[in-house]
């Protein structure tokens, strides 16, 4: 146990002091998940901006409708008087767009548009009520020819109104997904408008109720990817090219000179390994329940999970260290294996994103494995849906241990 | 004498390559015994063989009663090691370096106390990568007796030094022996050889050419006592007179004369009547290790360990 702790406590050290291992073991995934987990987590907690230009400013109908949508968009007004709204916008963001054009313009004659429209709709269902009344077995027939003469002068009254439509103008930018959303929501506001100003109340109510359904957050997507990617880095980097250089400088000659045993010295690697794994866990689970309130499960399944990964990148690291020759080999091969990983796994973008035969590739992956598992187990609690990940994950590590364990060099041949 | 050291019939090949043959040797107690040979002699293979680092093809030895097949951890507990152009890990202190070593063995030492002997205190919050040649050497000697061993293995403990680290380290190595350490040194470098030695063998393609104390080296195969003479046109003649007229054996190379004696009595007369005859640019050479491996192997080491 001495020499475990001697050999841990040497590794450690040496990690330590070593400015780039340390900015690229805990800094770095640090600034991955505070920007990634910033940039995505803000995008949907707006309200949808919308400008606005009301052409009939003077009236009151028109302040009301635009009192309205100020209810429901972030409204920012454009002065009734420019004529290109889209220009304005440009001129006044100094070409510097960085937001979505999303422009509704009020027409002139909204109010008198509305108010006609309203007495015309009025007009009609009081005749439409009034044809219902005549079916009555109840009215006489004196009453019933009065009532005929009556919805005779409403549709009068009725064809003689203009034909009035609400002409609102939308105008969206041509690559906007949001502008079904945005349209259905207009219709909506609309339809409420009319009805309220002829006094008639909502036909339809929806009753609002929630339910919990936990799904993943941009800080839960991130946390994982990146727990999963540097244990790999970490793993990768701290064993392949520090064994090769151990080798090649003698250092291993002179410990072999000595009474430490080769079980000494593998425990004491992973112990090392396992410690700097834990401090970059807790950093970036500070990290992400602090700063994005994430909220985590702490159950012991991903715990598990997480160092079982881990155990095969130091397994793969190792194994590495111990077949290749030279430092310089042993750095190339650990690149060659961790970035293509870490880019095409999914642990930094959502496999959605990626191109379907990528989707394919990334399913070969073991960091896809681990991250997929290790994300889900953290978000949902639940191990059954990535059982099999799960299986991958645990026969990879232990695979990977066996082989370091029988090819960790501990002699001279 | 007490035996440390007793080789028997060591061989190791790798594949078809031969790096020992079948060498036998003891080392005794208290004695700095030294392979000397050049580059892929056979000197480190031997010194890990013994150090339990290396297993032999065939053959034995015991280190301090021990067999180095059957009681490996028994030696290396006993043992200490200074391997080839030693290096350690860069961003460990000096203390930290001596102090890993201290906790591998678990034994009782006085960290204060070896930091002395190699005067490292004022190092001693240094990293590794931030010293010298020579000093990381001189860490690398402190980390060697922090288990207090009755042996020690220097394998060529000075190549790559300049003379001036070359011969610090001579000097604490000399102290170890006076320690009372048993020391096998391993070096290409003759002067090493012959100023730290109590005995060499000669090691040449992993077979020992010759074993002995240094002045019977020299003695036996040093070739005997030179004169050289520097010769300009006015002295020349009259010097050759002298030889002949004396009968010496000498040889005549531009404008060098080499007289071979056969003891140093016989050069003190010569160089004194050299000396009345107003001739005073003359050399006397003392055969050295040098000459005994030159005239036992054919060739010189070079300052990089290769035969020349």
């Amino acid at each position: 146990m001495r020499r475990i702790l001697a050999i841990f406590l040497v590794f450690l050290k040496n990690w330590l002091r070593n400015r780039s291992a340390l900015f690229f073991s805990f800094i770095f995934p640090l600034l991955l998940l505070l920007i990634f987990a910033s940039i995505f987590t803000s995008e949907r907690t707006q309200p949808i901006t919308i400008f606005v230009q009301n052409q009939d400013q003077e009236t009151q109908l028109s302040k009301v409708y635009e009192s309205i949508l100020n209810k429901t968009f972030n409204v920012e007004k454009i002065p009734s008087n420019i004529s290109s709204p889209v220009n304005y916008l440009k001129t006044k963001k100094q070409g510097l767009i960085t937001f979505k054009i999303r422009i509704l313009i009020i027409p002139k004659g909204f109010e008198e548009n509305a108010t006609t429209l309203a007495m015309k709709e009025a007009i009609r269902l009081q005749i439409l009520n009034l044809q219902r009344t005549l079916s009555s077995p109840y009215i006489n027939e004196s009453i019933k020819q009065e009532i005929i003469k009556g919805i005779n002068v409403l549709q009068n009254v009725y064809s003689n109104l203009p034909n009035k439509t609400l002409n609102i103008k939308l105008i969206t930018e041509s690559e906007d997904t949001d502008y079904l959303l945005l349209n259905s929501i207009l219709t909506q506001i609309n339809g409420s408008f009319i009805n309220n100003l002829i006094g008639v109340n909502a036909t339809f109510s929806i009753n609002h109720e929630t339910v919990y359904e936990r799904r993943i957050s941009a800080v839960d997507y991130y946390l994982a990817g990146l727990l999963a990617a540097f244990v790999m880095t970490n793993g990768l980097f701290s064993t392949a090219p520090t064994l090769v250089e151990i080798r090649v400088k003698g250092i291993l000659k002179r410990l072999l000179g000595t009474p430490l045993q080769k079980h000494e010295w593998f425990l004491g690697i992973i112990f090392s390994i396992l410690l700097i794994n834990s401090i970059l866990l807790l950093e970036m689970l500070l990290a992400a329940v602090i700063i994005f309130k994430a909220k985590i499960g702490f159950n012991v399944y991903w715990i598990l999970i997480f160092y079982i990964g881990m155990f095969f990148f130091i397994g793969l690291g190792v194994f590495i260290g111990s077949m290749v020759r030279s430092e310089e080999t042993a750095i190339a091969l650990v690149n060659l294996i961790g970035f293509p990983m870490m880019f095409l796994s999914g642990a930094f973008w959502p496999l959605e994103i990626m191109p379907d035969f990528l989707k394919y590739v990334a399913q070969v992956l073991p960091l896809y494995h681990f991250h997929t598992s290790l994300r889900y187990i953290m978000v949902f609690g639940d191990t059954t849906p990535v059982i099999n990940n799960i299986l991958i994950v645990v026969v990879l590590s232990l695979s990977f241990t066996i082989l370091s364990i029988k090819f960790l060099r501990w002699k001279e041949t | 004498m007490d035996i440390i050291v007793e080789a028997i019939s060591l061989t190791k090949r790798y594949n078809n390559v031969i790096a020992i043959d079948n060498i036998s040797f003891n080392i005794y107690k208290g004695e700095i015994f030294s392979f000397l040979g050049p580059n892929g002699s056979g000197k480190t293979t031997t010194v890990e063989i013994l150090a339990c680092i290396r297993k032999p093809t065939s053959g034995t030895a015991k280190i301090l009663g021990y067999s180095i097949n059957k009681e490996v951890n028994e030696i290396k507990k006993r043992i200490g090691i200074l391997p080839q152009e030693f290096t350690f890990f860069d961003l460990l202190t000096v203390k930290e370096c001596v102090e890993f070593i201290g906790k591998i063995y678990g034994t009782k030492y006085d960290i204060k106390q070896i930091l002395e002997i190699f005067r490292l205190e004022e190092y001693k919050n240094k990293k590794f990568r931030e010293l010298s040649g020579g000093l990381k050497r001189r860490v690398g000697l402190a980390m060697s007796i922090v288990n207090d061993p009755d042996l020690l293995f220097l394998d060529e403990p000075t190549t790559g030094l300049d003379p001036e680290s070359r011969r610090d380290v001579w000097k604490y190595i000399l102290n170890l022996k006076k320690l009372g350490k048993t020391i096998f040194l391993t070096t290409h470098y003759m002067e090493e050889a012959e100023k730290l030695s109590d005995r060499i063998g000669i090691i040449i393609k992993g077979k020992l050419v010759v074993l002995d104390e240094v002045k019977n080296l020299i003695n036996n195969y040093g070739g005997g006592f030179r004169l050289v003479i520097y010769l300009d046109k006015n002295i020349e003649e009259n010097v050759v007179k002298i030889l002949q007229d004396n009968n010496y054996k000498f040889d005549k190379k531009d404008n060098v004369i080499i007289c071979n004696l056969s003891n140093k009595r016989e050069a003190n007369l010569l160089a004194s009547e050299l000396i009345r005859k107003g001739i005073e640019n003359f050399e006397m050479k003392y055969p050295s290790v040098e000459d005994a491996f030159l005239n036992l192997v054919g060739y010189k080491i070079s300052e990089m360990g290769e035969l020349i």
